[in-house]
């Protein structure tokens, strides 16, 4: 053996011992996943169970501290709002209820719905994942022809009632070609769009537009009528490539790229971390981090810096946009046998959130209590409809907020209930609008008026957000008054009067009706 | 009558885990794609699997870069916000074998695992992990020079050469 590789066996050796005494938790026999009933049922035949397995690895392997992966929703809830829990769930993930290849056996579609933008969907079909085109087809193919009965309730298919021209192919009435981030789509419909009026038109516009840049690297959907270069339907012309952005309906949406916000806790455990969709108000999905300052202060608030950006993802199925929220104070901590995996995921899959990701900022091992130090957060969001961020104490909580119900959204102020009290006697001197959302207004002062049906003023005044100029938001949740006796439609206004002329900025309208 | 499958678990996953430690430097990674491997030779079959250590050693080290391929795209992620507060320094507690190990390529690892931990011949190695045989040594011989010289300057790094 020559001298050089004689030290190479003598270095090689001492990497093995040094492998060989590496401190490992080993998991015993009975509890490792080989052994596990549900890979025990899935040696008995089953060829599609395989995939079901394949789907309880990945989330068993996710760790038992982020175990609250959901499985897909078929059907998603407009009328029963969906959370996903935070990390209290034992590991039921071990128990899945889908059976099919989560890749190539389902669909994921948009729906309209009223004053919303649209809302995805998986239904169960069969993905042409050959292609971009075939994948674009597929989904446009499945809603044309979906039985209304598949319809989600409280969902809106436009896409079902146009009539396409049969020419005996499965892509019926369809033809689609992609080039650069732009999917051309010409629809062959000889009894037209099957859409009147403008509500209809938009939500048929929205559904198209959302389901063909589905795919990723897609940011724009050209339609057009067979032999056209533009499509009608009904009034509603469209000549040029639309985005979602174009169509979703959050008009005044003047998105921010970065929040960030220097932070007052110091350190802080993270105790949870979660997302919900539909339940603080209609279209809105919310992120929560929970936190636990190591020290005490009063109104603690975090460090972060959190950023909209394009999402890099090259597969389906992630969203098309990604808030990336930096947390450098974030410490998380592990529970015994446990360790922080490597980018654990929550499943979400209700719109706008497609899901989350957690990961330590740096690559670096745990410090000697077993704590990463310095958390980064992924939400992968449908569009980039407007976003915000706040805190709110007890316990303190990092809130990043998107979207809402598109006519109560500016980029200054969001309106997440606006409620009448029923008159009833106690109304005799005043009758109460219960208000709440958020503000981001100089020196945290809203600005609110009610205006009848002829435009007239009939109250106004302003009130607190919970905090003002900042990057961070306020928050507020408070009553306005109307006089008393008074009944009919009503207009609630809500702005910013700007510190240097008084004007109205960033406003809202709300029309409600007062009995 | 004995469990084949609990056999080949108690015998081979100590070492596999610890083998997969080194090649990932995550040990919940490791764990992970340990489990992995088995749970896939459970589905292949053990009648279908010639060499089963081999075998392990093979899809779990795969699983493992697959794993640490995802999270260096989420790292870089996370790298690209304009504000980073990096405040540990790690490049200097890492300069021993194991830690400089994670600094070869992946090929380097796994045929330096495969030769010094699991003892594989050259041959072995050519035919589990789909490499040319004559390349094996070159590939060896070129992990373990750059495993000196990382190993080198991070002890040059912390001072600890005498």
């Amino acid at each position: 053996m020559s001298d050089e590789r004689r030290d190479d066996e003598i270095l090689g050796r001492a990497l093995g011992r040094a492998i060989e005494t590496l401190h490992v938790n080993e998991t015993p026999y009975e509890r490792s996943r080989m052994a596990s009933p549900a890979e025990r049922r899935a040696l008995f035949g089953l060829p599609q169970v395989a995939a079901t397995i394949a789907v309880v690895v990945l989330a068993v392997a996710l760790g038992a501290w982020f175990n609250s992966v959901r499985e897909a929703r078929e059907v998603p809830a407009v009328g029963s709002p969906t959370a996903v829990p935070g990390t209290t769930a034992p590991a039921a993930v071990a128990t899945p209820v889908a059976s099919i290849d989560p890749n190539r056996d389902r669909i994921w579609v948009y729906f309209a719905r009223d004053s919303l933008p649209p809302v995805g969907v998986y239904l169960q079909g069969i993905l042409d994942d050959s292609s971009s085109e075939g994948r674009t087809t597929s989904r446009l193919s499945l809603l044309m022809g979906l039985q209304p009965s598949r319809v989600p309730a409280g969902l809106l298919n436009p896409l079902g009632s146009v009539s396409p021209a049969v020419n005996g192919s499965r892509q019926t009435g369809l033809g689609v070609h992609t080039s650069g981030d732009k999917a051309f789509v010409e629809f062959d419909l000889p009894t037209g769009w099957g859409a009147h009026g403008s509500a209809q038109s938009l939500a048929l516009l929205q559904q198209i537009v959302y389901t063909i840049t589905e795919e990723p690297g897609i940011n724009y959907a050209v339609i057009t009528d067979k032999g056209r270069q533009s499509a009608t339907i009904d009034q509603l012309v469209v000549d040029k490539p639309l985005s979602r952005e174009d169509v979703f309906g959050y008009a005044n949406a003047a998105k921010p790229d970065k929040i960030e916000d220097g932070g007052t806790a110091g350190l802080a455990d993270i105790v949870d971390w979660r997302a919900s969709v539909d339940q603080v108000a209609p279209g809105l999905g919310r992120f929560v981090v929970e936190l636990k300052p190591q020290t005490a202060t009063t109104r603690p608030t975090p460090r972060f810096t959190a950023v909209l950006q394009p999402s890099r993802e090259t597969t389906p199925g992630h969203g098309k946009w990604t808030i990336l929220i930096s947390m450098p104070d974030a410490v998380w901590n592990q529970p015994p046998g446990e360790a922080f995996h490597c980018c654990p995921l929550k499943v979400v899959e209700t719109t706008p959130i497609r899901e989350l990701t957690a990961g330590p900022l740096t690559g670096d091992p745990p410090t000697g209590n077993g704590a990463y130090r310095g958390v980064g957060f992924g939400i992968n969001l449908d569009d980039a409809r407007p976003w915000r961020a706040f805190v709110l104490q007890d316990p303190l909580r990092l809130v990043i907020d998107v979207g809402g119900t598109a006519p109560n959204v500016s980029d200054r102020i969001a309106i997440y209930r606006a409620q009448p009290v029923p008159a009833t006697p106690v109304c005799s001197t005043t009758c109460d609008i219960q208000l709440s959302g958020a503000a981001r207004v100089f020196e945290a002062n809203v600005v609110w008026r009610v205006k009848d049906s002829a435009g007239k003023v009939i109250a106004n005044g302003h009130f607190l957000a919970s905090v003002g100029s900042s990057a961070l938001w306020g928050t507020f949740d408070t009553d306005v008054q109307v006089p008393p006796r008074f009944t009919g439609n009503v207009t609630l206004e809500v702005y910013e009067a700007s510190p240097k002329d008084g004007s109205e900025q960033g406003l809202v309208q709300i029309p409600l009706v007062i009995r | 009558m004995t469990d084949p499958w609990r056999e080949l678990y108690e015998r081979e996953y100590p070492r596999l885990l610890r083998a997969l430690v080194a090649l990932g430097r995550d040990p919940a990674a490791a764990e992970d794609a340990a489990q992995e491997a088995f749970v896939k030779a459970h589905r292949t079959g053990l009648d279908r699997i010639e060499k089963p250590a081999a075998w392990l050693l093979v899809v779990g080290s795969r699983e493992v870069f697959r794993r640490a391929r995802r999270s260096r795209r989420e790292l870089e992620l996370w790298a690209s916000l304009p504000e980073r507060h990096d405040e540990i320094d790690t490049v200097a507690d890492r300069a021993d074998l194991l830690a400089a190990l994670g600094e070869l390529s992946e090929r380097q690892r796994t045929v330096v695992v495969a030769r010094y931990f699991y003892g594989l011949s050259y041959d072995e190695i050519a035919s589990h992990f789909d490499i040319k045989s004559g390349t094996v040594g070159a590939t060896l011989h070129q992990a373990i020079e750059r495993l000196r010289q990382i190993q080198l300057a991070g002890r040059l790094a912390r001072g600890v050469m005498r």
